[in-house]
């Protein structure tokens, strides 16, 4: 009876392996950022500019979009010479 | 005998924890003065840029386990995908208009603290407090 409920147990402690992978993956994304932003503010790496973080907001937005099941068009925006 | 082996593990846990204080401070004292450094607008650049690129993270992470587990796909499509719609447009919004980082906090984060508490319900990303 008590082998059962430890058997039973470890199968509840048991995780999926794949959320395991993932749960560690974003967890060293996030270290790895942290380390990013770090190097930023201490002027050792470059601070992205606008058009950077704006291009990977619409990539973002694309995939958002296509899953809602939207079209998105992109408009190109031309810089002053 | 014993008494004195743990006595002394306790003194070198004691200063292991001392010295990493004695950093963590000095880091976090450097980190702030080279943040005061940076002007509000390239202060919100940094704040930003780090909202944006934890939530194409977060929306990596959302499809992956969608598409292990199915049975989440309904949730995905009519919860989970429109709250990313929603963060990213104010993340879009904060960018254009050149937001500081209170205001990126004050305007943003509660659609961003949205998709996390809709992750960490399904257990895709920790909470943020053990993260």
């Amino acid at each position: 009876m008590v082998e059962e409920t430890n058997v039973d147990n470890k199968k509840e402690n048991n995780m999926d392996p794949a959320t395991i992978v993932m749960l560690v993956t974003a967890l060293l994304q996030v270290s790895a950022k942290l380390i990013e932003t770090g190097q930023q503010i201490h002027g050792k790496s470059a601070i992205p500019t606008l058009d950077e973080i704006l291009a990977d907001n619409i990539a973002l937005q694309a995939r958002i979009d296509a899953e809602k099941g939207v079209m998105t068009i992109t408009i190109p925006v031309v810089s002053p010479a | 005998m014993k008494f004195i082996t743990m006595r002394s593990r306790l003194s070198f846990l004691t200063m292991v924890m001392l010295i990493f204080c004695w950093f963590g401070c000095g880091a976090t004292q450097n980190l702030q003065e080279d943040w005061d450094k940076l002007t509000p607008v390239e202060q919100g650049r940094v704040v930003t840029h780090g909202l944006q690129d934890q939530l194409k993270v977060w929306y990596d992470a959302g499809q992956a386990f969608v598409l292990a587990h199915p049975q989440y796909k309904d949730e995905w499509h009519n919860k989970v995908n429109p709250l990313f719609d929603v963060a990213n447009k104010a993340v879009k919004d904060a960018l254009i208009y050149q937001k500081t980082p209170s205001d990126i906090y004050n305007q943003v984060t509660p659609t961003v603290a949205a998709v996390v508490s809709a992750l960490t319900a399904w257990g895709v990303i920790l909470p943020p407090a053990t993260q």
